[in-house]
C-alpha cells in the first residue's frame, strides 16, 4: 500500500517523469488508488499535462470527476468574489482559511476538491458579518449556526482556529492566536480573486493540525502539506510559531508521514527538525496505526493529545473529544430530535463500541 | 448565425468568467448562474475571442494546433462562434 501511495504521490505532485512507461496494469492499479484517495482530478490533470493517454474507461471516469470538481470550485470562488467585494464595502473583510487559498498551489480548480469555504471572522465583527451575509441572501441550516449557505456557496464562519468553542480542552493541545494570525495575514490572488489569507507559516500549521484532527483521512491533505513545504517559508518564524502555538507535534507528524510513507522530498530545514524530534514509543505505535487506518478521527485525536502538557489535561482532552458537549453531539447525530438529547450519550457509546469491534476485526484479519 | 470572415467577431458578454483547464475551459455566467464547459478547440476559440482576433486568424491557429486544413478549421470556428452566440456568450 505504501509503495502505491508513494507512486501516487509522485504522479499527483507532478514529479513522475516516467508516466508513459507504465503498462496498462500499472495504470489500473494506480488509478484505483487515486479513486480511493479522492485525487482523480489531479491525477487526470497531471496525465493530460504530460501528454500521457490514460486507458479510455479510466480517462472518461476521471475526466468527469475533474470537470465536476472544477465546476464546483469555479462557481464557489466566483460567488465568493462577489461576497468578498460586498464585505469589503461594508468594512468587514474576513480572512479566508485554507483550503480555498490552497487552490493557488494547484494547477487549476479541477485538481483539488473543496467542501465549504472556511472564513475567519475579524475579531469583534461576528454579528456584523453574519448580518451582512444574511442581507446578501445567506441562510443557516438547522443546528449549524456557523454555516451560511447561498446557492452553491457554503461559508463556514470561525472565530477561533482550532474549533476550541466546540471542544474546550483543545485549547490545551494547541492554540493559534487569532490576533497573531490577523497581524501576520497577507493578501493573495487565488484563481484571480484577491483575498486576505494566512501567512505561509500559519497556513502550514493550520493545514497540519486540520489533517491530524481528521485522522489524515484525505490524501490531498498530504499533497497540501507537501506543496506548502515547497513554498518559500521562514523556518525560524515557523518554528517559533509552532512552539508558541504548541503545534510542533501535529506538524511533525505530517512531515513524518510525508517523508517516511510517501518518500516525499522535504526541505533540509524540515528534515533537520524531524531528526531532532523524539517520539514516545506509544506515540510511534499510534502513528503507525493512524496511517494504516487513515480517516479514523480517533487516532488523530489520540495523537494530538500528546501535545497536551499535563497528564490529567491529556485525559480531559480525550474524554471531551469522545464525549463532546450536547450541541456538538446533536451535530454528530443530526436526526436525533432535540428533546431526546439525553439519548445522545448512550448512542455515542454504542457508536464507539461498534467502531472498536470493527477495528478489532480488522486487526485480527490483518494477522 | 454566420460570423463574418476576416472580420472581428463579437466580444464576450459582460458578467462572464473564464477559466482554462487541462482539457479545455469553463465559462461561468454570473448572472444566470450557469456554467458552460468547453472542449480544447472551443477554449482556443474563446481565448482568441477575448483577444479580439478575427475568424481567419483563429482558423489559422487551429490549423497549426490540430493539423487540419484551413477550410475545415474555418468551418469549425464558425460553428463554435454560432454556439457561443446562441448561448449568449458573445455579442456582435
Amino acid at each position: 500500500m505504501s509503495r502505491d501511495l508513494h507512486r501516487l504521490h509522485l504522479v499527483v505532485s507532478g514529479q513522475a517523469t516516467d508516466l508513459a512507461e507504465w503498462g496498462d496494469d500499472g495504470w489500473r492499479g494506480l488509478a484505483t488508488q487515486a479513486e480511493e484517495e479522492g485525487v482523480e482530478g489531479l491525477f487526470y490533470q497531471r496525465c493530460r499535462a504530460a501528454g500521457v493517454p490514460l486507458p479510455a474507461d479510466i480517462e472518461e471516469e476521471f475526466r468527469a470527476v475533474y470537470r465536476e470538481t472544477a465546476e464546483l470550485n469555479f462557481v464557489a470562488l466566483e460567488e465568493l468574489r462577489g461576497v468578498l467585494e460586498g464585505l469589503q464595502d461594508e468594512d468587514v473583510a474576513p480572512l479566508v482559511l485554507p483550503g480555498a487559498p490552497l487552490l493557488a498551489l494547484y494547477p487549476d480548480p479541477g485538481c483539488r476538491p473543496m467542501d465549504d469555504i472556511d472564513i475567519l471572522v475579524p475579531p469583534g465583527f461576528g454579528p456584523r458579518l453574519k448580518e451582512a451575509l444574511e442581507v446578501c441572501g445567506f441562510t443557516s441550516p438547522a443546528r449549524h449556526n456557523e454555516l451560511f449557505v447561498r446557492g452553491r456557496l457554503t461559508l463556514d464562519l470561525h472565530d477561533d482556529l482550532l474549533n476550541c468553542g466546540r471542544i474546550g480542552s483543545r485549547r490545551h493541545a494547541g492554540w493559534m492566536e487569532p490576533g497573531e494570525v490577523w497581524r501576520d495575514r497577507r493578501e493573495e490572488w487565488v484563481e484571480g480573486i484577491p483575498m486576505t489569507v494566512m501567512c505561509r507559516e500559519d497556513s502550514l500549521l493550520f493545514t497540519a493540525v486540520h489533517a491530524l484532527r481528521h485522522g489524515f483521512g484525505r490524501f490531498v491533505w498530504f499533497v497540501d502539506l507537501h506543496f506548502l513545504m515547497r513554498e518559500p517559508l521562514d523556518w525560524e518564524r515557523l518554528r517559533a510559531k509552532a512552539e508558541r502555538y504548541r503545534l510542533e507535534r501535529p506538524l511533525l507528524y505530517g512531515l513524518r508521514f510525508l517523508r517516511d510513507r510517501l518518500k516525499a522530498e522535504l526541505p533540509n530545514r524540515g528534515v533537520e527538525w524531524l531528526e531532532e524530534m523524539r517520539l514516545r514509543s506509544l506515540e510511534e505505535r499510534l502513528m503507525e496505526r493512524a496511517f494504516v487506518d487513515r480517516g479514523r478521527g480517533e487516532w488523530g485525536d489520540l495523537l494530538w493529545s500528546f501535545s497536551v502538557a499535563s497528564r490529567w489535561r491529556q485525559c480531559l482532552f480525550v474524554i471531551e473529544t469522545v464525549f463532546p458537549k450536547p450541541s456538538v453531539l446533536l451535530q454528530v447525530f443530526p436526526r436525533l430530535p432535540r428533546p431526546l438529547l439525553p439519548l445522545a450519550y448512550p448512542l455515542r457509546i454504542v457508536q464507539l463500541l461498534a467502531r472498536g469491534v470493527s477495528q478489532l476485526a480488522k486487526l485480527v484479519r490483518s494477522r | 448565425m454566420d460570423a463574418p470572415k476576416g472580420e472581428k467577431i463579437g466580444s464576450a458578454c459582460p458578467g462572464l468568467a473564464y477559466r482554462k483547464l487541462a482539457d479545455g475551459g469553463m465559462i461561468y455566467d454570473r448572472e444566470k448562474k450557469l456554467v458552460h464547459h468547453l472542449n480544447c478547440t472551443a477554449a482556443h476559440v474563446w481565448e482568441h475571442c477575448q483577444q479580439g482576433d478575427r475568424v481567419d486568424e483563429i482558423a489559422q491557429d487551429l490549423c497549426l494546433r490540430y493539423d487540419v486544413g484551413l477550410q475545415t478549421a474555418r468551418a469549425d470556428v464558425e460553428m463554435i462562434l454560432a454556439e457561443f452566440a446562441a448561448a449568449r456568450l458573445i455579442a456582435p
